[in-house]
């Protein structure tokens, strides 16, 4: 499985499932982190721990080991150089279910 | 509210959601579902409405009639984006004002439309619909278990119940079938969609906001960097982030500690009590004919117990100063985020740096300092072991003991720090892994907000709040504190009669008296004199006491910072060892009372006060003990039966931070495994 750690510094990744439970879940979910969201990974911090990530136009840090809870599938095709998360408007999500 | 009396406003804490992650949300939701206010205004920023709009859909369906504020409109258009309130409006079903709070605009406005929204005492139903699938179950759920209750409260009851929150299920007393029946609903839905329920609503709601913020915003094209971008990719740039942070904190401590807050601080204490007040006032007390104990209590009670807490204000008011501007500007965030990977292991955040770097100059403002951080259990563990640090009036303790017995040697005070680092490190690493601070690890999940330019208004408000809630709460404890102290100084029993003392009497005061009792207690830390213990418990008013203290038995009324004067007496009565055991005591015992008092404050709490009053004397006790027995042992080679205590404590303290954390079986490693299944 693919989770959030995973993603390069510089790369996006578009979220499948938070796992987890409790607080910690919640909390990732009201932040913004819901399936289909695509997510920015900004850079991470000077000690190496925790990354800085940008979603739905704001700027976000969380610990490595909690993104390692985010299940992502792989970047999508990079057409824009975006680097600023406005691009998680994404397409291929279905608006019908 | 102002020029409307009748008019109450409530501010609440800011959240994300009411889903109760935090003691706010908590808070404010509490507040919102019973004290029924009659409206609400949601102010929202406008350069980031997505995230933000996510609480107002939630706050919709509480039925309460709302106003929706849309701050920072002066960011929106200098970026360039454009927001159709109107359209925004319609869509939630609000109305909607544009204010900037920085610029005050469409404040007036934003009130008028508040109160009309309140005067119509109606009831808010929430505009937004989620997809089919989920409103068929929402609407099944408000069919079967909820047509009994009021059409404006239904959707909030509805969308819990899908959540399976278990508080709302016990609220609503639903009988077993009926939570069979909705669990059905629930399940049903999961299957179609895919997802878990709540993961569902999440998922919606911002499905809704993208789409109405599609209709209704037009924002920048985004793809350039903007200057917050810029300054971020310099602040917290891999290479450079730990040194500009290494200046910011230098520039704040030299300025508040040493600089003006420590000049102003001497200003209050010595000259504008020490030579104007005190002096002025003696003489016009005398002069009066007023009696001698009163003139006692007024001058070396109350007004040195007033003298206390007016010295620390100029040095607190330079430091909340700072951290106004460090929180308003955004930087504050970004020290949280640089340092997290280093305090997190001590059960510390990254915000614990300020709080032990202002500790050093004084521990009251330090342990303010510790609001800013949001998670209860760091702010607590760096609350505890904040005064660790020994503060600036130590200084002259550790000054008197490394002059009277180690040649005045500089490795002294170095030591005392490293005493106080390694405590606060030790401390964190041994509690982490106590009950206390275990559990449900708390997310560090935090937004970076944009940096900005603070406004100067927003600075001296919250530095005015700050100040004015030490002033006001504190100094009634810490005047009661001094006054009762001055007392059992001054008063005791000379030939069996109670009277007031003399000076160099101090031997017979209340206060010796109590040395006197608890003296043996401290037998086994190698100074367990009346005079010592005395000393160590007058430290309580003011650390700097400790050295005051032993100058007025001695005979002196008044001695050099160091103590100079009494360093032969000290000879003879302390050791070298005890005196290290001593000085080790002072150091990590409790604090003075002004910063027991804030403590309690910042704690809200007496157990959590008790907590770190008691912790910090088991810690000060058994590290001298440790200290002076083990080192008696070493310089006599005599094994005596307080050598095994102390020996005994060092296996109990290495266990207690070598052993195994609980956590580690605990909840992380259960969400990877499951993750990973």
């Amino acid at each position: 499985m693919k989770t959030l750690k995973d993603v390069q510094i510089g790369e996006s990744a578009q979220v499948v499932r938070v796992h987890g439970h409790g607080k910690m879940r919640r909390r990732l979910m009201d932040m913004g982190i819901t399936k289909n969201v695509e997510i920015f990974v900004r850079k991470v911090a000077p000690l190496g721990d925790p990354i800085e990530v940008n979603l739905r136009g704001y700027e976000l840090s969380l610990r490595k080991d909690d993104a390692e809870i985010i299940e992502v599938s792989s970047p999508l095709p990079s057409n824009n150089n975006c680097q600023h998360g406005h691009h998680h408007r994404c397409r291929g999500k279905s608006k019908f279910r | 509210m102002i020029g409307h009396p009748e008019v109450t406003l409530v501010d609440l804490p800011g959240i994300y959601s009411l889903s109760t992650n935090s003691l706010e949300e908590e808070i404010a939701r509490d507040y919102l579902l019973e004290s029924n206010p009659d409206a609400i205004i949601n102010i929202v920023e406008g350069t980031n409405l997505e995230r933000n709009l996510y609480l107002t859909t939630q706050l919709a369906e509480l039925g309460i009639p709302m106003v929706l504020a849309v701050n920072m409109m002066d960011e929106v258009e200098k970026s360039g984006s454009k927001i159709d309130s109107a359209a925004l409006g319609k869509a939630f079903g609000v109305p909607v004002v544009e204010i900037s709070a920085l610029h005050e605009t469409h404040i007036d406005e934003l009130a008028r439309v508040a109160m009309e929204t309140a005067q119509k005492k109606g009831h808010m139903l929430p505009m937004h619909r989620f997809s089919g699938g989920v409103e068929h179950a929402l609407g099944h759920i408000e069919e079967v278990a909820l047509h009994n209750y009021p059409e404006h409260k239904q959707r909030w009851y509805a969308v819990k119940l899908f959540e399976r929150n278990e508080l709302v299920e016990a609220e609503l007393g639903l009988s077993k079938e009926l939570k069979e029946h909705i669990e059905q609903d629930i399940r049903q839905c999961e299957l179609e969609y895919g997802d878990d329920s709540d993961s569902i609503i999440a998922a919606e709601r911002y499905d809704f906001i993208e789409e109405v913020l599609e209709r209704v915003t037009v924002r920048k094209k985004a793809g350039e960097m903007s200057p917050s971008d810029r300054i971020d990719g310099i602040v917290t740039n891999r290479w450079l982030a730990l040194p500009i942070f290494a200046v910011v904190m230098f520039v704040v401590y030299y300025v508040s500690v040493n600089t003006v807050g420590a000049s102003m601080t001497e200003w209050t204490n010595d000259k504008l009590f020490g030579q104007i007040l005190l002096p002025a006032i003696s003489e016009a007390l005398t002069d009066w004919g007023v009696a001698d104990w009163l003139q006692g209590l007024l001058v070396d009670g109350i007004l040195a117990g007033v003298g206390s807490v007016l010295s620390f204000l100029p040095q607190m008011v330079v430091l909340f100063l700072f951290l106004g501007l460090l929180e308003f500007s955004g930087y504050m965030a970004r020290v949280a985020f640089i340092l997290d990977r280093m305090f997190r292991k001590f059960g510390l955040s990254g915000k614990s740096f300020i709080p032990m770097l202002i500790g050093s100059g004084c521990s009251v403002p330090a342990i303010m300092a510790a609001r800013t951080i949001e998670n209860e259990r760091d702010r607590r563990m760096t609350i505890i072991t904040t005064s660790f640090i020994p503060c600036s009036a130590k200084i002259p303790v550790i000054a008197m003991i490394a002059g009277a017995f180690f040649g005045g040697g500089g490795w002294v005070a170095f030591g005392a720090y490293f005493l106080g680092i390694a405590a606060v490190v030790l401390s964190g690493i041994i509690l982490k892994k106590t009950a206390l601070f275990q559990g449900e690890p708390a997310p560090f999940v935090m937004e970076l907000p944009p940096y900005r330019w603070p406004s100067l208004k927003s600075i001296l408000i919250t530095t005015w709040d700050r100040v004015s809630s030490f002033v006001k709460k504190a100094s009634t404890i810490i005047l009661l504190a001094t006054i009762v102290i001055w007392f059992m100084t001054f008063f005791g029993w000379v030939d069996g009669r109670f009277q007031m003392l003399e000076g160099g009497q101090i031997d017979q005061s209340i206060l010796a008296a109590i040395g006197n009792a608890i003296a043996w207690i401290f037998k086994p830390l190698g100074w367990g004199e009346w005079l010592p213990v005395v000393a160590a418990l007058s430290g309580l008013v003011a650390k700097e006491t400790v050295v005051s203290s032993f100058g007025i038995f001695y005979g002196f009324t008044e001695i050099a910072e160091g103590g100079q004067e009494i360093w032969s007496s000290l000879r003879a009565a302390f050791s070298p060892l005890s005196a290290a055991s001593f000085l080790i005591f002072v150091l990590l015992s409790p604090p003075c009372i002004a910063a027991i008092s804030s403590i309690r404050r910042e704690m809200n709490s007496p157990l959590w006060t008790s907590f770190t009053i008691g912790y910090m004397t088991v810690v000060g006790y058994s590290v001298s003990l440790m200290v002076f027995q083990l080192g008696s042992w070493l310089q006599s080679g005599v094994f005596t039966f307080w050598t095994g205590i102390a020996l005994a404590l060092l296996v109990v303290v290495l266990w207690l931070i070598f052993r195994p954390s609980p956590e580690v079986s605990g909840w992380l490693k259960q969400d990877k495994a499951r993750a990973k299944g």
